[in-house]
């Protein structure tokens, strides 16, 4: 349970962001017109977001 | 994960990542403009957009292509491309002395479909953007360089799986995303390394790996001509070249495209060129959904009858190469989707430069180290022997 639990907690965001960039990828080949464009922007959008998000602290004094 | 095999992994991970960084950092920074090369190649050749009033017919393609070779007289066509995505109711023609001429020796037009009237004649020159994209695809040094590419980009794959390997049992005490500015300022970069490298992994594996499968195209496409190709025009092998007057090259059109319904035509080769015979049109048709545009399949039109002889699916290593371009080029989505590429592309040399630093500071570090230990070595001797001397 335990073994589980820190499994998640170091690679759940990780598989999570991996998944949703490739779905991302595959969404605008996969179909025509802005809704499958737009579903890929989103998904795009998410990993970018949380290196912005988690970034910020870098530069932080 | 025992000591030594972090340490193991450790050290591939230094080590594929030291020998490809470098090449990485030109092929991401050359990258960045390519991305947006239709976008700058427009503002910077001015280009003219084809305008057909509402009842305009286009006219054949032969009346179109013989004011094309009337530009540059005793000229031959070597090849001709459309693209109704982006330039409709344009038609581009490469025209050369032969059509074994090399391709530093092609000239280029684009013609309006609807007057035949000369659109852009653009000089064939180095311009910006082909030398970032020479940069980008072999360095400027042909196929070797497209190889050794290849091989940098294996070596780029070796870097992330070791990186990722290398991730568990770093994170292991820490939150995801976490970045300590409270410690070492080589920690904080670490673990900017570590939070950048994660999350690009999924597009940096896509556009990584498809630019490896790239770097094969040469050989791959050399295969085709010498197996599936030369088997499709196997009749003709002992006839002498098509020579002279050619058919209507409309007629091959049409006659390819009723071969494949369904599906448009992205361009023609002439006899004698790298992607035909010496007796077709070889017509390449492509699919019209964002799949399926990506997978050519050649129809072999007989030059002077013009008659359909084969039409064949490409092998499926053809294939792979032609469906994995797109996720390299991130051309597939729109303006959006390019500029994400580009966000993408700058947080990868990001972990770049971070993993440069990162070696640098841990060589910095451990030289320090070892001045510390020699000067308390020196200082314990040196007292020692005071004391003997006393």
């Amino acid at each position: 349970m335990l073994d589980k639990h820190k499994f998640v907690k170091v690679w759940g965001k990780p598989i999570w962001l991996f998944l949703i960039t490739i779905a991302g990828l595959l969404f605008a080949i996969m179909g025509t017109g802005i809704a499958w464009y737009a579903l890929s922007w989103i998904a795009l959008g998410i990993p970018l977001y949380a290196m912005v998000k988690h970034g910020r602290a870098f530069f932080r004094q | 994960m025992k000591a030594r095999t972090i340490k193991l992994w450790f050290e591939i991970h230094k080590w594929t990542s030291l020998v490809c960084t470098l090449f990485l950092l030109m092929l991401c920074v050359t990258g960045l403009p390519l991305v947006f090369y239709e976008e700058i190649d427009h503002l910077m050749h001015d280009e003219i957009e084809a305008a057909p009033s509402a009842e305009a017919a286009r006219l054949s393609k032969d009346v179109v292509l013989q004011a094309a070779m009337e530009q540059l007289p005793g000229k031959v066509a070597k090849y001709i491309f459309w693209d109704e995505d982006h330039h409709p109711g344009q038609m581009f023609v490469t025209l050369a002395d032969s059509a074994e001429a090399p391709i530093t020796a092609d000239h280029y037009l684009t013609m309006d479909e609807y007057t035949a009237n000369v659109l852009e004649a653009p000089p064939n020159e180095m311009d910006f953007m082909l030398v970032m994209y020479y940069l980008h695809v072999e360095m400027l040094a042909g196929i070797p360089g497209k190889l050794f590419l290849g091989f940098m980009g294996l070596l780029f794959t070796l870097s992330m799986v070791s990186g990722v390997v290398l991730y568990g049992p770093i994170m292991k005490r820490f939150d995801f995303g976490m970045i300590r500015t409270e410690k070492s300022r080589r920690l904080r970069w670490l673990d900017l390394h570590n939070l950048l490298g994660i999350v690009t992994l999924a597009w940096a594996a896509v556009v990584g790996l498809s630019g490896v499968i790239n770097t094969l195209a040469d050989p791959a496409l050399e295969a085709w001509r010498e197996g599936q190709l030369a088997e499709m025009v196997a009749d003709y092998k002992d006839q002498p070249k098509a020579k002279g007057s050619l058919g209507s090259l409309q007629a091959a059109l049409d006659s390819a495209k009723a071969a494949a319904p369904g599906m448009d035509v992205s361009f023609v080769a002439y006899p004698g060129t790298l992607y035909s015979s010496g007796h077709h049109y070889a017509v390449y048709m492509i699919g019209t959904t964002p799949l399926t545009s990506r997978i050519i399949k050649p129809a072999l039109i007989d030059a002077k009858t013009g008659q359909l002889t084969d039409m064949r699916d490409m092998p499926w290593y053809l294939k792979t190469i032609f469906i994995s371009q797109p996720f390299h080029f991130g051309d597939y989505g729109g303006i959006p989707m390019k500029i994400m590429w580009v966000v993408f592309d700058l947080f990868t040399i990001a972990v770049l430069i971070s993993g440069l630093y990162l070696w640098f500071a841990r060589r910095k570090a451990r030289q320090a180290q070892l001045k510390r230990a020699i000067r308390q070595v020196e200082s314990l001797t040196l007292s020692s022997e005071q004391e003997h001397v006393g």
